[in-house]
């Protein structure tokens, strides 16, 4: 399916925009109004080029229109909402049809494919609570292969690994925070790697160093694998890694990930002016669906940096090639998988401290395997109360409405104003 | 082998078809569906020269189709099979097909000329039978069958089919779809405009879907077949989903 | 198709065998004339014939070609005194060359912009023969064409020139026959069936409707050269708008598509004037009622409608004798 010259390739593309955005206009008022905001008519994007006369949308709108408002079918075709705590005060939802549904499970089984998976490996999957909804499209995926599954369950790091090796799991789809807990836990309890079956690791919700894959593979004797999915809309596996990843890790990164482009449209820009940057700068990445039938997305921000790899891959795969980058472009810090945004945080903190503006330094912690979003408040007069079960009890609420504003746990810490 | 790349038709300053792009490779069948008025035979007429006012790209085995004739047009591998069959009526059987010739007998291939009658003979058993009538006093699927008959003549590369079901009995339908799906197999790349989904989308490969001049859908036949809107708007209920109680 | 060819050898026969029986039985001058007549129209209606019954173009304007086939002999023959015969090429190839440059854009038209268009053209060469006095002689009208020789044979009496007009018309019979059963006339017919499907079929009806056009022309100019030999005498009223409705009125009358239609209209406009030349004042009136008459009860020409009641009898013969 994927062996089609260049231009047949082009022509797909067209095609399938030109219909989404024609869907869209017809079917969903938000897109239809910004059509005419833009004085632009589907028609007149006659090539891939022309995309950039289209505005961008990004994760604000997912949550303003909720509930259905980013719908283009009707309620009864939708066969599944996938749900995350979003930026706003609104869950952030997608949703899908059959058609959809089918689609997603294809391209997860490109990337297994690409892996090496074959219906003869058992693959297990272990991701946190954030990305609960990758978990349920990487086992449809794994079944689509004729893979043995092993879905994700809230088991312990102990039972995760009894499992691992006594269902002789080839393949595990998990985190790199995971991976990385995994292999801490069996060096530390001196467990020889080799007991396990396992085979290959696919790593997915989060970028990963060069340096902590050549780890992982020489430690863990495995395949490791990324794969770049967005956590609430689409889905998993947007990108993955293909056969021809390098042996040596010498760069440092993984010299890309191919992303299905006959499926979804990836563009680069740059954050600041959104216009588009050279091929082979990084940039934001924008994503347009070129299938999705009920949660069309156009030019959607999807706060990751990233840039195309120009050069032709070693593997015969026509898909485009990216490198997934660190940096974020957005003003995000990722927990668990999840998204949380610094600027809902700053609000949200201080509408419960009463506090104009914050001093506030925020960023992740990892212990134990679980990620908290640790916040290092800065006392000062304004915060300052004698009574320290007062400041306790204001810490504790403030934790507890921001846990259930972003999703994830928080710490609160005061921490002395640093006098220079 | 066919690309077509925006295509927007206008009669006077209606505008019928709005930027369509859609394509064909060598050897597939692929059906256009949607409602009367969604502007598939404007698209059709587009590619067979009949329609002078248009804008966009049509690429026909790598030659741009943008003012050529219908003569040059059918020459280089196009021929059409019009909508409401238009055989000619006071010809007989016989001069409908070699009219449908006409281009050959220019190229000097007669002897081509004879083969093709009988192809096109035994594949139409019935149009041996009434080789000399008149092709006016013939049934409604017969006329279809010649007018088939009288596209093959020229030995067509991509046979465009405007609506070959209207208005005949399904039985009649059934068999006509048959015929084209022997042709596929045959090698003929054939491209289908059709109203009746189910029974297009059943013999095609791909499908498009055309609503008001735009396209809103393309995909496997497979995908189409199961997909919701199309399914609704377009599908309908079949005869066996009454009898099976099961909802279409 | 063997059977269709034997036919038409058979008709073709018959034609010749009375043709030369009324030429060499009839002595009249008078009924010579007559028939003459009726020969140079036939011509006239023949080429009209497969322009509209076949091509189905309407021409509002052919009476043009007869006026420039006469106009050119009379001119080459009579002022310059060329010889008729070379006289004769150059009218056709005028006439043909004429019919080439009009028909090229006016045949892009239909319906009533094409009836227009044939109608202008029929015009303006009309007035040119009128205006144009110096060479055409104006209204007054042409004198001094001369007689028409071959050899030693003279077309001058009514019996010699009877035979040289239906030899033509016989050529141009056969002629018109010959392109009709051929791949050419098969393409002409679907034109006027469906001009679109002929199309997609790939005829090229533009080009193809021009060469009939072409040809009708060159029809019309031979009789415009047998006619102004024959009189020796032109004005540009024998060429004008009436004198075109004449002639699609002969080839309505007598049936469209149809060959023999084209004799039986000529002939019948040419000697129902003569006839009713009796019923002095009601001559007219007469004349449109039966024109109404033949258009009302048959609508597809006599030709047809002969036939039909022809055949309907003989259905109607076998009924009862069985």
């Amino acid at each position: 399916m994927l062996d089609i010259s260049v231009e047949e390739k082009e022509q797909l593309k067209l095609e399938r925009l030109q219909s989404t955005l024609n869907r869209a206009c017809k079917n969903v008022p938000f897109h239809r109004k910004r059509f005419l905001e833009k004085n632009i008519l589907p028609e007149d994007i006659v090539s891939l080029k022309d995309l950039t006369k289209l505005p961008f949308m990004d994760r604000t709108h997912l949550g303003t229109h909720y509930p259905y408002g980013l719908f283009a079918v009707p309620l009864r075709d939708i066969v599944r909402i996938h749900t995350a705590p979003g930026t706003g005060t609104n869950p952030s939802i997608s949703g899908y049809t059959r058609t959809d549904l089918l689609i997603w499970k294809k391209l997860v089984a490109r990337s297994f494919e690409a892996a090496g998976v074959t219906s003869l490996d058992i693959i297990q999957i272990h991701l946190p609570p954030g990305l609960a909804n990758w978990g349920r499209d990487y086992k449809d995926g794994g079944e689509a292969m004729g893979a043995g599954v092993i879905p994700n369950s809230p088991l312990s790091l102990n039972k995760t690994l009894m499992v691992l090796r006594d269902y002789k799991t080839t393949t595990l789809v998990t985190t790199p925070a995971f991976a990385l807990q995994l292999m801490d836990h069996m060096f530390d309890r001196e467990r020889n790697p080799n007991e396990l079956n396992l085979k290959r690791l696919i790593l997915v919700g989060e970028p990963v160093e060069g340096k902590l894959v050549a780890d992982l593979e020489e430690r863990l004797h495995v395949d490791v694998w990324l794969n770049y999915g967005l956590s609430e809309i689409p889905g998993p596996a947007i990108a993955h890694e293909c056969r021809s990843h390098c042996d040596t890790h010498c760069c440092g990164s993984h010299c890309g990930l191919h992303i299905n482009d006959d499926h979804i449209l990836p563009e680069i820009i740059d954050p600041a002016t959104g216009t588009p940057v050279p091929m082979g700068e990084k940039g934001e990445l924008i994503l347009t669906t070129l299938s999705a039938r009920a949660f069309p997305l156009i030019r959607f921000r999807t706060g990751d940096m990233a840039r195309f790899v120009p050069e032709p891959c070693g593997c015969s795969s026509p898909l485009i090639k990216l490198e997934w980058l660190k940096e974020r472009a957005d003003n995000m810090i990722i927990i668990s998988g999840i998204k949380v945004s610094l600027d809902q945080v700053k609000s949200t903190l201080q509408k419960a401290l009463a506090v104009p503006c914050p001093d506030c330094t925020v960023e992740r912690i990892r212990r134990d395997g679980t990620e908290t979003l640790g916040i290092s408040l800065v006392m000062d007069d304004v915060l300052f109360s004698d009574e320290i079960k007062e400041l306790q009890q204001l810490i504790s609420q403030t934790e507890k409405l921001l846990a259930e504003q972003v999703g994830v746990p928080i710490k609160i810490c005061l921490v002395q104003k640093r006098v220079l | 082998m066919l690309r077509i790349k925006n295509l927007k038709c206008s009669y006077g300053s209606i505008v019928a078809v709005h930027g369509v792009s859609l394509s064909v490779k060598k050897g597939e069948l692929i059906s256009i569906i949607g409602a009367n008025g969604a502007g598939k035979s404007t698209l059709l007429l587009a590619i067979c020269g009949l329609l002078k006012n248009w804008e966009g790209e049509i690429v026909f085995q790598d030659k741009d189709l943008k003012g050529m004739s219908p003569p040059a047009i059918v020459r280089s591998g196009i021929s059409m099979v019009p909508e409401g069959r238009q055989i000619f009526s006071p010809l007989s059987v016989m001069d409908n097909l070699k009219m449908g010739a006409y281009t050959m007998y220019r190229k000097g291939l007669k002897s081509q000329v004879e083969e093709d009658f009988d192809m096109v003979m035994e594949m139409f058993p019935i149009l041996r039978e009434r080789a000399h009538q008149l092709a006016g006093t013939l049934s409604g699927g017969e006329q279809q069958m010649l007018a088939i008959g009288r596209a093959l003549m020229a030995r067509p590369r991509l046979l465009v089919l405007d609506e070959p079901s209207m208005g005949l009995a399904p039985k009649i339908v059934e068999m006509i779809f048959n015929v084209i799906t022997t042709l596929q197999s045959q090698g003929v790349t054939i491209l289908l405009v059709e109203q009746n989904a189910r029974a297009a989308l059943k013999i095609s490969h791909r499908g498009y879907v055309l609503e008001t001049g735009k396209m809103v859908l393309q995909g496997s036949a497979d995908e189409l077949l199961v997909d919701d809107d199309v399914k609704r708007a377009y599908l309908g209920r079949d005869y066996g989903d009454f009898y099976d109680g099961r909802d279409a | 198709m063997d059977d269709n060819k034997k036919k038409q050898w058979t008709e073709n026969t018959i034609f010749l065998v009375v043709i030369l029986g009324c030429g060499l039985g009839v002595d009249n001058t008078y009924y010579l004339q007559i028939m003459t007549f009726i020969g140079i129209n036939t011509l006239l209606a023949l080429g009209l014939n497969m322009l509209m019954g076949y091509a189905g173009q309407v021409s509002l304007g052919h009476a043009a070609f007869y006026g420039i086939g006469a106009y050119t002999t009379a001119i080459l023959s009579g002022t310059y005194g060329i010889s008729p015969w070379a006289a004769l090429v150059c009218a056709v190839s005028c006439a043909v060359f004429i019919a080439f440059v009009v028909g090229l854009p006016t045949l892009k038209l239909s319906g009533y912009y094409l009836g227009m268009g044939t109608l202008g053209f029929g015009m303006i060469v009309n007035i040119l023969f009128r205006e144009w006095s110096t060479v055409t002689g104006g209204s007054s009208g042409f004198v001094g064409i001369p007689m028409l020789e071959a050899g030693p044979v003279s077309f001058m009496s009514g019996r010699n020139y009877f035979f040289l007009v239906w030899m033509v018309v016989l050529v141009a019979v056969l002629l018109c026959r010959r392109i009709l059963s051929s791949r050419m006339g098969r393409a002409l017919r679907s034109i006027h069936d469906g001009e679109n499907a002929s199309l997609a079929v790939g005829v090229n009806t533009h080009f193809l409707k021009l060469q009939i056009f072409m040809f009708s022309a060159a029809l019309g100019a031979v009789a415009g050269f047998l006619y102004a030999h024959f009189v020796m005498f032109i004005s540009p009223e024998s060429f004008g708008f009436m004198v075109s409705v004449k002639m699609v009125t002969m080839v309505v009358i007598g049936g469209m598509a149809s060959v023999w239609g084209a004799l039986l209209g000529a002939s019948l406009l040419t000697l129902l004037p003569e006839v009713l030349h009796g019923f002095a004042e009601y001559e007219m009136i007469i004349f449109g009622l039966i024109l109404m008459v033949v258009m009302i009860f048959m609508p597809q020409g006599l030709t047809r409608g002969l036939l039909d009641i022809y055949e309907h009898s003989r259905k109607r013969d076998k009924r009862h004798g069985n």
